[in-house]
């Protein structure tokens, strides 16, 4: 039976491909062929849904038909706050609207303008690299070189900065006492925290981001709601990071890295994931990570449930029909070798649809 | 897909695209008569890297191919359309999808009893978000509701309002502010309107709005205060749904073009085959459908020819399962779990569902969880379509015919299971034949019948559907746990007997298999009402299946024992007596 599990990218060296997209049309900057560098501005937008409505003939206590001639403004045209839109001189004096906010001219109709309020959206590339394709009006997709880490959960933040590890063990606690000064401006990576009162102590010392390899539920709304992205890497509960991931997380410590922990939609297969830009060989440059591959013998998987949850191991079989499991449900199963611990090597028996590729 | 002219439509191929899975169904001709012949199925590759629907559905072609030694597809991985000289391919291809977010959608109307009720309604039937709505008793300025539609980005807006011959310029101004938000979007992110209001405001509903986007007309959902016509609105809301999709799932407009337009949200064709069995009932014999996703749960009510069709797009056992756990207070779930659940557990569940939608328990206690989200998912979503029931249903459920479709249904470890789940989800009164839709055939039969409607009908007759036995559901009233409410006896057609002693909170199993009926004996002591009133003796003949006559003494609405520990063991028993697991 074919089967096309999910894939989650723990990857070393990879070509990678990252896609900035702004959340609606604007002006692409950047081009094709151009290298940007992670702070460059490669597109950018106003955000336009603030509107306010000047009824301008009310005001100027004129026939709606009879008011056009004030209205000094034209649809598309920008206006500063304060500036007039519509002008009345009479024996008396001069009468003048004016805009109150810096935006732009949206309708001009039946003697009321509609205004609207422009918030300038500026979108950076996040990784260096070199622009290998324009998304019309949306965005760009950057090409570069590094280390890709894909997360389970993230608060729908991004950001980029120096990664600072701090601790040396997969499953290593963040302490009080690791939290100073020097971390501002950091990406900070830690296996988990127990104290919660730390996530708002790294906001305050100005941290600009945070890793972990698990969070307990009760911390996930916490962790939704601070300024900065927030990855949670392998799962919900107490555990560590799997090898590669760790083996990631050391190559980029003290590394500028770009962590995009934006919220998991697997409709649109989706994850928060890390990015470390490495230098590559310019003339070997390393392979894409692969996707959408078949689940068969030789994989490399990571068990997403069930009392191995976390593990990972190499697939050596898979079922051809559908067999009983201890529970009486029945599925295909895959004969999955675990990676060494403790001196063993466990093969054991995983529903296809408790895996995820590795790649 | 080749492109060849469709024929008499005598083999047809069912494809129903769901947020995980797609599945594709054959029918045939054998022997005279339509049949079901085989499905196939892969996970749906809407997303990347495919992001491309039809790349799916030949995954799911290869796997019926595999199964049935029929040739589906020709050289160039094309669907082969209509059926060759050497028996390869259909004749006609209709498709069913419930994949894709839901659409955000902004609704507008004027008053909430009356234009917005019936426009929710006709809502309900398909997959859905309604993001914010402009009304009459709408306190927002002017700007402000336009604000409200170039910030929601919506995807469809919904027009609806002003009975026939009734007032329109509460309408019209409303519709102005659609009408500027449109004009504010850039082209290729304004939302399709759809128009279902007063037909006097037609033309100049088209008049402000055909040069900014595609406006779908279809005639008044409500056109008097007393009176709906949601049908005609569901189908046109259809078309309008397809065409969104088709601009933003991949790969759909070339399926769609196979299909010849035939593609219909799955609620609304299981809701149509739902209504059509239950035509020749009389009311208050009622029909349900029952259909569990990853994403979303559908109840499709048929009652006297009539449909009533519901819709959660945001409660499901996957994609949906966090949302549908914080939908209902912590206890409602935590209480269906041997051993209860802490908060923090049932959120770390619900968070790691999310994540990974499509993982299945292995282990037995680890598998409660998993029916309690299916309950959580399915009483949810029967809750809200109780609010639209005719006021006789809502009081006293009584459905003749109950089916259960969706993977959580068709998959789960046991048919029992998935019979315990219809009753849970909708705790019935009376008599219930329950039934199993392994194969989705619900939805493929009504897509088919547009394309032969006598497919659809001679392949229900052949058991297009898996009976699970009857269902009794006695209304206990004030007993204590564990007296005994009733006497069961059933003699099947080979007289042979069982005599069961029914105890108040209690799930009983007499055998019966498929096929097989037999002659049911309830009799229920001095304030339990079996089926023919209070201490009323109650004969019927019932129908077996591949569980037996089920007798559900739990009470309704079903009671869990308070003491936790009892709690534990009544779950277990009950999942027990059901399969034996």
């Amino acid at each position: 039976m074919r089967y096309l599990p999910p894939t989650r990218h723990v990857n070393l060296l990879a070509t990678l491909r990252q896609e900035r997209r702004l959340p609606f049309a604007g002006d692409v900057i950047a081009r094709v062929g151009e290298r940007v560098a992670a702070t460059d501005v490669v597109a950018q937008a106003d955000v336009a849904d603030n509107h306010l409505l000047k009824d301008v003939a009310r005001e100027l206590g004129l026939p709606r038909d009879k008011v056009g001639a004030y209205i000094i403004k034209e649809e598309g045209e920008l206006v500063e706050s304060g500036e007039a839109i519509a002008v009345r001189k009479t024996f008396l004096g001069q009468q003048t609207i004016t805009s109150p906010v810096r935006g732009r001219v949206a309708i001009v109709a039946e003697g009321r303008v509609l205004l609207v309020a422009l918030t300038p959206l500026q979108l950076r590339a996040g990784v260096p690299g070199e622009v290998v394709n324009v998304i019309d009006h949306h965005g760009v997709v950057i090409e570069l070189t590094g280390a890709l880490l894909d997360g389970t959960w993230g608060n729908g933040r991004e950001d980029t900065s120096v990664l600072r590890l701090l601790t040396d063990s997969a499953t290593g606690v963040l302490q009080p006492a690791q939290l100073d000064l020097a971390l501002r401006g950091a990406i900070v990576a830690a296996g988990r925290v127990e104290d919660a009162s730390l996530f708002n102590k790294l906001q305050e010392i100005g941290a600009r981001g945070l890793i972990l390899a698990s969070a307990t539920a009760e911390q996930i709304p916490m962790l939704q709601h601070l300024a900065f992205p927030v990855m949670v890497s392998e799962g919900f509960g107490v555990f560590g990071y799997c090898e590669p991931a760790f083996q990631i997380l050391k190559t980029g410590n003290t590394r500028e890295v770009w962590l995009n922990a934006q919220t998991a939609d697997v409709r649109r297969n989706m994850r928060p994931h890390l990015v470390v830009p490495l230098p590559g060989a310019a003339s070997q440059p390393p392979a894409m990570p692969l996707d959408g591959e078949l689940l068969k013998e030789g994989k490399r998987v990571r068990i997403v449930r069930g009392p191995d949850f976390g593990r990972l191991g190499t697939v050596i079989g898979l079922s051809d029909r559908a067999m009983p499991l201890p529970n009486g449900v029945r599925s295909h199963v895959a004969a999955v070798t675990l990676d060494e611990t403790r001196g063993s090597r466990p093969t054991v028996s995983v529903p296809f649809a408790n895996l995820e590729l590795l790649e | 897909m080749t492109d060849a002219p469709q024929t008499r439509a005598e083999t047809i191929l069912a494809a129903d695209l769901g947020t995980a899975t797609t599945r594709v169904s054959l029918f045939d001709v054998v022997a005279g008569n339509f049949r079901y012949v085989a499905s196939g199925e892969a996970p749906t590759t809407a997303a990347p890297p495919y992001s491309d629907v039809s790349e799916g559905l030949r995954l799911a072609l290869g796997h019926l191919q595999d199964t049935t030694g029929r040739r589906m597809l020709d050289e160039m991985a094309r669907l082969i359309l209509p059926v060759s000289a050497e028996g390869a391919g259909c004749d006609a291809f209709v498709m069913t999808m419930s994949a894709g977010a839901p659409i955000r959608t902004i609704l507008v109307g004027l008053l909430p009893d009356v234009s917005l009720k019936s426009a929710r309604r006709v809502l309900d039937s398909a997959y859905v978000q309604v993001v914010d709505t402009l009304a009459l008793n709408d306190h927002r300025r002017q700007e402000q509701q336009i604000d409200a539609v170039v910030k929601h980005r919506p995807e469809m807006v919904v027009v609806a309002g002003g009975t026939e011959g009734g007032a329109n310029s509460a309408l019209m101004a409303l519709v102005e502010n659609v009408q500027v938000g449109c004009y504010l979007l850039p082209p290729e992110e304004r939302p399709r309107v759809l128009f279902m209001g007063n037909s006097a405001l037609q033309e100049k509903v088209n008049a402000m709005l055909n040069s900014l986007t595609a406006v779908y007309s279809a005639p008044n959902a409500r056109p008097t205060l007393e009176h709906e016509a949601l049908n005609p609105a569901r189908a046109m809301l259809a078309q309008v749904v397809r065409d969104v999709n088709a601009q933003r799932i991949g790969g759909l407009s070339l399926l769609d073009q196979s299909a010849n337009g035939q593609v219909f949200p799955t609620a609304l064709a299981e809701g149509q085959m739902v209504r059509f069995l239950s035509q020749p009932l009389p009311a208050p014999q009622a029909i349900v459908s029952l259909h569990l996703g990853s994403a979303s749960t559908s109840v499709a009510v048929g009652l006297a020819g009539a449909l009533h069709l519901t819709v959660a797009p945001d409660l499901g056992v996957g994609v949906s399962a966090l949302n549908t756990l914080t939908s209902q207070p912590h206890e409602q779930f935590a209480r269906w779990v041997p051993g209860g659940l802490s908060e923090a557990e049932a959120l770390a569940f619900g968070l790691e569902r999310q994540a990974y939608p499509h993982t299945i328990p292995g282990e037995a206690e680890e598998a409660f969880k998993d029916y309690a989200l299916v309950r959580s998912a399915l009483r949810g979503a029967v809750r809200r379509a109780r609010a639209q029931w005719p006021p006789a249903l809502q009081q006293r459920p009584e459905f003749v015919f109950a089916v259960g479709a969706g993977a959580p249904f068709s998959r789960a470890a046991h048919p029992g299971l998935a019979a315990m789940f219809m009753l849970d989800a909708l705790q019935p009164v009376g008599r219930t034949a329950l039934n199993l839709d392994r194969h989705h055939m619900l939805a493929a039969l009504g897509a088919a019948a547009y394309v032969n409607p006598l497919a659809t009908v001679q392949v229900l007759d052949t058991g297009a559907l898996l009976p699970l036995g009857d269902a009794l559901s006695i209304l206990t009233g004030e007993v204590r746990e564990g007296e005994v409410v009733c006497t069961a006896r059933l003699i099947n057609e080979q007289g042979v007997e069982t005599n069961v002693d029914v105890k108040a909170g209690s799930l009983e199993v007499l055998p019966l298999p498929l096929n097989a009926s037999g002659k049911l004996t309830l009799k229920p002591r001095s304030g339990v009402d079996a089926g023919n009133g209070p201490g009323r003796a109650f004969t019927s003949e019932v129908s077996g299946g591949v569980v037996g006559v089920i007798i559900d003494a739990r009470g309704r609405p079903i009671a869990l024992p308070e003491d936790s520990t009892r709690r534990a063991e009544t779950l277990r028993q009950w999942v027990w007596k059901m399969s034996h697991l």
